[in-house]
Formats: C-alpha cells, sequence, structure tokens
C-alpha cells in the first residue's frame, strides 16, 4: 500500500476487516467498491446494517431472531406445539426449515457448552428451555456433531430425561454424495455405530 | 520458512474465520504449539474428523521467523480419544486435562515431562482405569513437574516428619506439621499417603489398591486450592465442570 489512504477510507478498511473472514486485502477491495458506488447504495447498505441493530432482537420464548415477540414461528397455529428441536443459534433454524422434515416449535440456546472457553450452562438459554416444557413430549436435539455439541446434548438430554420426555439427537452419518473410500474414520465409525436396520 | 514434523497430543481445536481451524498442541520438542489449519471447516477438508481433542497425531507445520502461529500441513491420526468422550462427564474431563497443558507446557520449549504425563492419562483412562484416580493423579502430576508441589513426608519449618496429618499453608501453598500451624486447612494420614505412594507409582500400580473416593476429593481439593494460589484463577474447564455435573 504505497500511497497513504485517507482518513475515511482507512476508517472504513479498519471496520470491515474487523468482520467475520474478511481479511485486509478483502477489506481494502471492499472498501474502494462502495467508495466507486452511488451515494443512494451506500444509503442502503448502511441503513439495512442499522436496522438490523434496531429492529431486530431475539424472541423472549424461543430466542430466535425477530421483529415481534413472540416471533412468528412461536405464534404459528399450524406448528405442532408438542414436538421442540433444539439448536445452538437462530442461523440454524432456517437449513433445518428448509428440510421440510420438522413441523414443531424451536429452541435456540445460543451457544453449546465449551469448557475451556468457560462456557457453562448457566450462559446459554438452558433455564428458560426448562421453563417452557408444557405439552412438550418429544425434544430433538440438534447440536453440531462437534464435541462442544455433544456435550451440551448429553447434558440437556439428562436434564429433559429427568422430566419424562422423549429426547432425541440428530444422527451422525455420511454425507450424502460421498465416497466410503474417501470419508475419514472419525465420520466413518460414527455412521457405523449409528447404522439403520433395513 | 522451515518445516516440523513431530506427534502431538491436541489441547484445543476452535474455530478461525470462516474455514479455518486454530489448533493448539503440546509436542515433546517443542512444547506448546498453536497453528492454523487452512480450510479445516470445509466440506472435503483433509482434515476432516483428525482435529479432535486429546487425539494423538503426527503431524507437519511450516514456520516463518519470528512468527509463533504456524500453519499445519498434514494431521494423520494416531491414536483417537473418543472413545473416552462417550458421555458427559468423559468430554469435561477431557477439556479438564487439556487445559493444563495449555496453562502449564510453555510455548516452544521442550516438555516431554509433561508430554508423558499427558500421553500416559490418555491411555490409562482408554484402557479403563478409574476416571477420579486418573484425574487425581494428573493433577499432582502437573503441579509437580511445575515445581509448586509440596513435598509430603517433612515439614519445611521444623524439618520433623509429618505425623498423621498435614496443614496446608494457603500463602504459600506449602504443608506444615501441626505444630507449627495448629488450625487451617488439613489432610489426613491417607491423602499424604497417597501423594507419597504417586511419586514413585504409576496409575496401573496405583489402581492396584485405589484410595477411597473420600481421600480422592480431598486431593481434589488440595490441588485445587495449590493450582489456584499459583494460576491466581481457577481453570474455566474446572468450573464448567463442577456447574454442568451439578444436576
Ligand atoms: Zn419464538
Ligand atoms: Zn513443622
Amino acid at each position: 500500500m504505497g500511497v497513504a489512504m485517507s482518513d475515511p477510507l482507512a476508517r472504513l478498511v479498519g471496520e470491515l476487516s474487523r468482520l467475520p473472514s474478511i481479511g485486509p486485502k478483502t477489506a481494502n477491495r471492499l472498501a474502494h467498491h462502495l467508495l466507486r458506488v452511488s451515494r443512494q447504495e451506500a444509503a442502503t447498505l448502511s441503513k439495512a446494517i442499522l436496522d438490523v441493530k434496531d429492529l431486530l432482537f431475539h424472541c423472549k420464548t424461543c430466542f430466535s431472531i425477530t421483529d415481534r415477540d413472540p416471533c412468528l414461528i412461536c405464534t404459528d397455529p399450524q406448528r405442532h406445539r408438542n414436538r421442540l428441536c433444539v439448536v445452538e443459534e437462530p442461523f440454524n433454524i432456517q437449513p433445518i426449515e428448509r428440510t421440510g422434515e420438522h413441523h414443531g416449535l424451536y429452541h435456540v440456546l445460543l451457544g453449546a457448552l465449551s469448557p475451556q472457553r468457560g462456557i457453562g450452562p448457566q450462559d446459554l438459554t438452558v433455564d428458560a428451555l426448562m421453563q417452557r416444557l408444557e405439552g412438550i413430549e418429544e425434544v430433538i436435539l440438534a447440536t453440531n456433531p462437534n464435541v462442544e455439541g455433544e456435550a451440551t446434548a448429553l447434558y440437556l438430554a439428562r436434564l429433559l430425561k429427568q422430566r419424562g420426555l422423549s429426547v432425541s439427537r440428530l444422527a451422525f452419518g455420511m454425507p450424502v454424495g460421498a465416497d466410503i473410500e474417501f470419508t475419514d474414520e472419525v465420520t466413518l465409525g460414527r455412521s457405523l455405530a449409528g447404522r439403520q436396520p433395513l | 520458512m522451515r518445516r516440523v514434523h513431530t506427534t502431538a497430543l491436541l489441547l484445543d481445536v476452535r474455530d478461525l474465520q470462516e474455514k479455518d481451524r486454530i489448533v493448539t498442541f503440546l509436542t515433546v520438542e517443542h512444547g506448546q504449539k498453536r497453528g492454523v489449519a487452512r480450510s479445516a471447516r470445509t466440506k472435503f477438508s483433509r482434515y476432516a474428523g483428525q482435529l479432535q481433542p486429546l487425539a494423538k497425531v503426527q503431524l507437519s507445520w511450516f514456520e516463518k521467523e519470528g512468527r509463533d502461529l504456524v500453519r499445519l500441513g498434514e494431521v494423520e491420526l494416531e491414536r483417537p480419544a473418543m472413545a473416552i468422550m462417550e458421555d458427559l462427564e468423559g468430554i469435561l474431563l477431557s477439556s479438564y486435562l487439556a487445559e493444563h497443558m495449555v496453562h502449564f507446557a510453555q510455548e516452544n520449549e521442550p516438555s516431554p515431562k509433561l508430554f508423558r504425563l499427558l500421553d500416559s492419562t490418555i491411555e490409562a483412562l482408554l484402557a479403563g482405569v478409574d476416571r477420579h484416580l486418573a484425574a487425581r493423579y494428573y493433577e499432582i502430576w502437573v503441579l509437580r513437574l511445575a515445581g509448586i508441589f509440596p513435598p509430603p513426608s517433612i515439614c519445611p519449618l521444623c524439618a520433623q516428619p509429618f505425623p498423621d496429618r498435614a496443614v496446608l499453608m494457603a500463602a504459600e501453598g506449602a504443608l506444615v506439621c501441626p505444630s507449627c500451624m495448629p488450625g487451617g486447612w488439613t489432610i489426613g494420614a491417607a491423602e499424604l499417603e497417597l501423594l507419597r505412594h504417586s511419586a514413585r507409582q504409576n496409575l496401573a500400580q496405583l489402581s492396584t489398591r485405589p484410595p477411597t473416593a473420600a481421600v480422592l476429593n480431598r486431593i481434589e481439593e488440595l490441588c485445587g486450592r495449590i493450582r489456584r494460589h499459583f494460576l491466581q484463577t481457577e481453570l474455566r474447564s474446572y468450573q464448567v465442570m463442577r456447574d454442568t455435573l451439578a444436576i
């Protein structure tokens, strides 16, 4: 970067490079792109950023991101109110919705147990989950298939079974379209352990 | 750019931005290291399934002069530790063992003893040794190798052998005899005996005459007090373990 950047541009590059997965090069490229777009386009972008801060918040029931409380899923009369799918983050809901396989409610934990990061049950929405179990018969634990997600699922399963609920966990398996030959031993081992009778 | 190839025990794996993971690991020759596993989060990554906590791996890395963070090359799984992590207690214990090394192993300094301690503890846990005993043995040895474990035989103040108990002098992290310090937090004869035996016997030998759970609880408390005094903080995983298992 031979020529020193003028202040507002340097500031924009600085702000952009603080975003996840944006390195200094990408930040520089984005900043120069924004320098070229119309004022109108830039204003639309900055308003969109402010709107998500001003207009969106967590649903007080399920902790998904919403612009109304309770959220659209929590108030949807078509959904099965006896089945609850527990996920780590709000952005985990959409992929599950797209499968069309779950017609019940959701609960977002806002994280996962992580002993080495010091994240324990009280840092998640576990208390709120335990307080909304009336009428729930089945809980599906859709936490991530890593150590944190596994710890969270095992912990919740223990709590929920004490309340007499039916608890299930997403199956671990081979990705659709994968080859056994190229599948790592951990994934393959998990798939064998979770095999289904035919 | 230098390429290094060695055996390592993985201590911690966390996400780095969208595609990568950052891996903390322990080696004999270079102590604790941190490296970036590029694209480890992508679908068909060559690291898929290899970057599991406490796994023993063969790995290579590339390092640039003056940079602490290295770039990981190949990682080959030598001994997975997933079998220890099939239940909640096992996952929590694994994090606790790993976090000790993150705090006690030095970066870029040979750590053969700490490596051997963690390696043999994982091996013993995989072989089914009692977890309570393994965890306490590990705590004692981490503190001993750090040079902060109080000698369990002779009072450092009066040079007399301990009678049937010893008192922890909190401010010094030392065990002293009850004549030198009449009041305070005390351990008894069975705890002192375990401390002495742990210096000479390995886990398998200790398992043949296992101490009672009450003795192990007391040792856990002793190690916790000495560790907290030394680190001036508690290991995060210890606190989470307490909170999570309190149900
Ligand atoms: Zn909601
Ligand atoms: Zn004395």
